[in-house]
């Protein structure tokens, strides 16, 4: 009986969480999501929705999510394609004032074992400068290398609407200061921002 | 039967309970999930109307002209009275916050319906790269009709100080520099005042919720959601 109604408790929870991070739906890109082959005592990285922002400036964002399903903590440390002349790994940060930058992450952004980090709009991100022209639909082969595993490449779309609908942002931007607590709470965080988590 | 009276008391409460939990939820989920965040010196919940965050009271248009992308001079507290106005200072090398607020307004401002007379005003903080055709050529990518201002470093910073928010300030140097800049959205009403402010993370059913409610301020000393105060 207790179970029973725990467990619907609880069902109910996870659709309600579900529909939460939901309304701002688009279409997904799970499709390239790529697994690599999990090893004991190793870290087992599977990247998700990984999209590039329509450039309006010089300038664009590659955004994507990994998870790590391994025992052992990784690190993107680098980011490679044919676009763009040059691809850093940049976070978005904001100070006392309210004023929000971004400025390069040395060393890469880790990636602890069993845990989500997403790189999305206001906070970790790949900086592609001088990036030309890219279409809405273009689908771009990015190279993603780690400090322990292989490279993964993932075909990331060109989109418009990456973070258009916004939201689940409900954070306190105040904390997103940039160190690496903070970065674990942004792998945390409801992936339904873009609605393609 | 009795046994079955004992078990509906605590079957009771632990729907109750669930119940409980999912309307803590169901508020954290809400739309104006960010409202209770935010920064010392707003007090939100004024009018408790808005989805923005609301000011603590109506706050007068900044007074400042600068210069559009054609080359005429836009006063804008002039320019902005009988017209919603969203103004964003952001520079066009960023590529990651500042598409995201211009992708959502353009979108907004799009949809049936909208109030005709919702404009967007972008003035750039970074004026040694954004030339007026390099901002006109960025805007054009989010919607022509965004206004796009520039003018001298100093006239930029006197802007902003206007708008009551943190001046812009370079990082870095060389050709690479990247400039740290208010994150928020600044609204005005067509009576010339600003109510509510747009953080970071403002979903876009925020900026279409407040559109109207803002659009309808057209009187001095209009109050949203009410009559004169």
């Amino acid at each position: 009986m207790r179970r029973h109604h725990l467990i619907a408790a609880l069902a109910a929870l996870v659709l309600l969480l579900a529909a939460c991070g939901d309304d701002d739906d688009t279409e997904g890109s799970d499709a390239s999501a790529t697994t690599l082959a999990a090893a004991e005592g190793a870290p087992d990285l599977m990247v998700a929705a990984p999209a590039i922002r329509v450039p309006a400036g010089p300038n664009t964002a590659l955004y994507l999510e990994i998870t790590n399903q391994g025992t052992v903590d990784d690190r993107l440390v680098a980011v490679a394609g044919p676009i763009g002349e040059e691809i850093q790994i940049h976070e978005t940060t904001t100070d006392d004032e309210g004023r929000m930058s971004m400025g390069e992450v040395g060393g890469g952004i880790l990636l602890p074992a069993g845990e989500t980090v997403a790189l999305q709009p206001g906070g970790l991100h790949v900086m592609i400068l001088g990036v030309g022209e890219l279409a809405v639909g273009d689908e771009i082969d990015m190279e993603l290398r780690f400090e322990v595993s292989d490279p993964i490449t993932v075909t990331a779309p060109v989109r418009d609407d990456i973070g258009s609908g916004m939201g689940d942002m409900d954070g306190d931007m105040d904390e997103m200061d940039g160190d690496m607590d903070d970065m674990d709470d942004m792998g945390e965080m409801d992936d339904g921002m873009e609605g393609s988590g | 039967m009795g046994q079955i009276r004992t078990s509906r008391s605590p079957r009771r409460a632990r729907l109750a309970a669930a119940l409980a939990a999912l309307a803590v939820l169901a508020a954290a989920c809400g739309t104006a999930a960010g409202d209770d965040d935010e920064a010392d010196a707003i007090v939100d919940g004024t009018w408790g109307v808005l989805e923005g965050i609301e000011l603590a009271g109506p706050t007068p248009a900044p007074e400042f002209t600068l210069t559009d992308t054609e080359g005429r001079p836009f006063d804008f507290a002039a320019e902005t009275a009988g017209r919603v106005t969203f103004l964003y200072f952001g520079y066009t090398f960023c590529p990651d916050i500042c598409p995201v607020h211009l992708a959502q307004l353009a979108e907004v401002l799009e949809k049936p319906g909208t109030p005709p007379n919702a404009q967007v005003v972008f003035v750039t903080v970074d004026p040694a790269r954004d030339t007026p055709e390099v901002v006109r050529d960025y805007l054009d990518s989010f919607d022509v009709g965004f206004i796009g201002l520039v003018g001298t470093l100093d006239e930029v910073e006197a802007a902003q100080a206007a708008a009551n928010v943190p001046v812009a300030i370079v990082e870095g140097d060389g050709d690479d520099y990247t400039v740290g800049h208010a994150g928020q959205v600044l609204a005005f009403a067509p009576n010339g005042f600003g109510y509510s402010v747009y953080p970071f993370g403002t979903r876009q059913t925020t900026f279409a919720h407040d559109l109207p409610l803002l659009a309808a301020l057209t009187e001095p000393g209009a109050i949203p959601g009410g009559t004169e105060s």
